[in-house]
């Protein structure tokens, strides 16, 4: 028994130490995405199961992101003959992502993987704070409308409003071959994230929101609200784990 | 030389006008190739797709008044803008379509009748945000809410910017989902205030709910829709379904739970009723949108994951017109579809 506790109480003091300085667990009060009741400082949090026996159980933080098997006992009225069990969705890495099918739907320009989790409530309605968008810019591009509508420009008046993505793009293979055409067509350095780190490609070797953000727990030494759930504890420690410029005024 | 200016614009757009309503605005919502029908036989058929529709450069030839006359007066080539991350969506039904934008921060205002594409970026002097819900009035006022602004903004039919709703009386925190009933009342889904805003005809507060916000709780509502008796449904995004209040506000029922399979959500998006009080949700990470009837019982779910017509990938925003035609803003194939729910006569 008492090895027990000893042996139980090492492994704590051992994981704790792994987190040194990084944020707050998921499990934890005060991790932003720990959505359970319990989590009172959190903007967002399940309401009590208590009130109300359909709500999704308080103390359950991962069906949020990732979403349990559940389907209703009939099929659809409309569609009787319909087979279909459960919706192909991407909230588990142990899920059909390898599939060939899958993969002819998910190439770049679309958030694929994981990043879907993270993008389907990062919408700008659910959630602030992410934009993807293409083709990936660094400086706004100046659009020229014949018309601004909704100012106080009158009709017909040409004037400049800039529309630009500021996101780095996501849901692409980054593998060998993508770094030499880098290389050999773009004269651009890039290096393979060296393994094992946390900032780490996905299965099939896709750059994800994951690659640069631990969406379970802040490993940033300094939190900073522009990267949040950063994946590293200095901020260039992320950045230059692929790009392999530095230093330099414009690595990128 | 602006009045000569301002004539030709008159002339250029009445004359399409007169020429080319009716065509135009069949041609729009009957071009796609394969029809497609959902569920397929030998059961009955529900929904057809009419339309897909990607953006600005599906109307450059013929190319529509107004960009003719700018570069006639200017010497320049307009430029457009593409669909980035489409979200809110509302239709006229009879020559425009809204669609807020919040990556490319604005909203696209398509013309199906003289083929054009403007764009709403700015209220007063001030530029958009994050726009994401749009409605119309009766009188083809729109409203916009802006999440990141934390208003919401109104326009003519003109686009000219009127005001912003509930200006000194409602402080919104994050206002989202917008719908307006039949009697202009509108209807404002407050995420982070976890509230639905009630405002009149007049644009006059006039009341909030859920009545009973500790036994009702709404936990991020995101969207909205009215039905024509002034039930209201909301996207109860953290509780994983659709709450239906009646019209004083008073819940009547709860649609759905957490789950991957028919009958359930993962995402909840956009709400939108048919003509015949029918319920579509859509579900952002099934890439679908699934029918229930008033009763909360699952009809029908139309869609899956891909690019091809009628498949979706993370979609967002429902409007359904008086002539039963659904549009989605599909919104990361940066493109919108439009469905014709079939009804029994049909």
């Amino acid at each position: 028994m008492r090895f027990l506790i000893i042996t139980a109480g090492l492994v704590i003091l051992a994981l704790s130490g792994l987190s040194e300085g990084a944020g707050r667990k998921i499990s934890e009060i005060g991790n932003k995405h720990n959505f359970s009741y319990s989590n009172t400082s959190a903007n967002y949090r399940a309401i009590p199961a208590n009130d109300n026996p359909s709500y999704p159980q308080s103390a359950q933080i991962c069906i949020f992101c990732h979403t349990p098997h559940h389907a209703s006992a009939e099929g659809p009225l409309w569609n009787r003959k319909a087979t279909t069990k459960t919706f192909k969705h991407f909230s588990s890495s142990t899920l059909s992502i390898d599939d060939p099918a899958l993969r002819a739907v998910s190439e770049y320009g679309q958030p694929n993987g994981s990043s879907r989790l993270c993008l389907s409530c990062h919408d700008g309605v659910t959630a602030l704070g992410a934009v993807f968008t293409t083709p990936f810019s660094m400086s706004p591009q100046p659009i020229h409308f014949m018309d601004v509508k909704g100012g106080r420009s009158g009709a017909g008046v040409a004037i400049s409003y800039e529309t630009f993505s500021s996101h780095h793009p996501v849901s692409f293979r980054y593998d060998t071959n993508v770094i030499n055409i880098l290389k050999n067509t773009f004269g651009k350095d890039y290096k393979y994230p060296p393994l094992p780190y946390n900032v780490k490609l996905d299965r099939l070797q896709r750059m994800q929101c994951t690659t640069c953000h631990d969406p379970h727990q802040d490993q940033s030494d300094v939190p900073s609200q522009t990267t949040p759930f950063w994946a590293a504890g200095k901020y260039d420690d992320v950045c230059l784990a692929c790009h392999n410029v530095y230093p330099s005024p414009n690595p990128w | 030389m602006n009045r000569i200016k301002i004539l030709i614009y008159l002339i250029l757009l009445l004359s399409v006008a007169a020429c080319s309503h009716q065509r135009a605005k069949s041609e729009f919502f009957s071009d796609i190739g394969v029809p497609r029908v959902w569920p397929s036989a030998p059961e009955q058929p529900r929904v057809k797709l009419l339309k897909v529709f990607t953006g600005p450069d599906e109307f450059t030839a013929p190319k529509g008044a107004m960009s003719s006359l700018f570069e006639l007066v200017t010497g320049e080539r307009p430029q457009s803008v593409g669909l980035m991350t489409p979200a809110g969506i509302v239709s006229d039904g009879e020559r425009f379509i809204y669609i807020a934008d919040p990556s490319a921060r604005l909203v696209h205002k398509i013309d199906f009748v003289d083929n054009e594409m403007t764009y709403i970026t700015h209220s007063g002097s001030e530029p958009l945000a994050s726009p994401v819900g749009v409605a119309l009035d009766s009188f083809g006022n729109l409203y916009v809410t802006d999440s990141v602004k934390a208003k919401v903004y109104k326009f003519n039919k003109d686009s000219e910017y009127l005001g912003a709703l509930g200006e000194g009386v409602v402080e919104f925190q994050r206002p989202a989902g917008i719908a307006i009933g039949r009697n202009d009342h509108k209807y404002v889904a407050d995420v982070l205030a976890n509230k639905i805003n009630v405002f009149d005809n007049k644009d006059r507060f006039i009341r909030e709910f859920p009545n009973s916000p500790e036994i009702n709780n709404l936990n991020k509502p995101v969207n909205i829709s009215v039905d024509l008796n002034g039930n209201v449904y909301v996207t109860d995004a953290f509780n994983f379904s659709i709450k239906m209040f009646d019209a004083s506000g008073n819940l009547v029922r709860t649609i759905g739970t957490v789950g991957d399979g028919p009958g359930t959500f993962a995402r909840p998006k956009g709400v939108a009723l048919d003509s015949e009080s029918h319920i579509y949700i859509i579900d952002a990470n099934f890439d679908n949108f699934q029918i229930f009837n008033q009763t909360g019982q699952l009809l029908l779910y139309v869609g899956s994951t891909g690019k091809s017509p009628g498949q979706f990938f993370m979609p967002n925003g429902i409007y359904i017109d008086h002539e039963d035609r659904i549009y989605v803003s599909d919104s990361y194939n940066q493109r919108l579809q439009i469905f014709q729910y079939l009804k029994e006569k049909h």
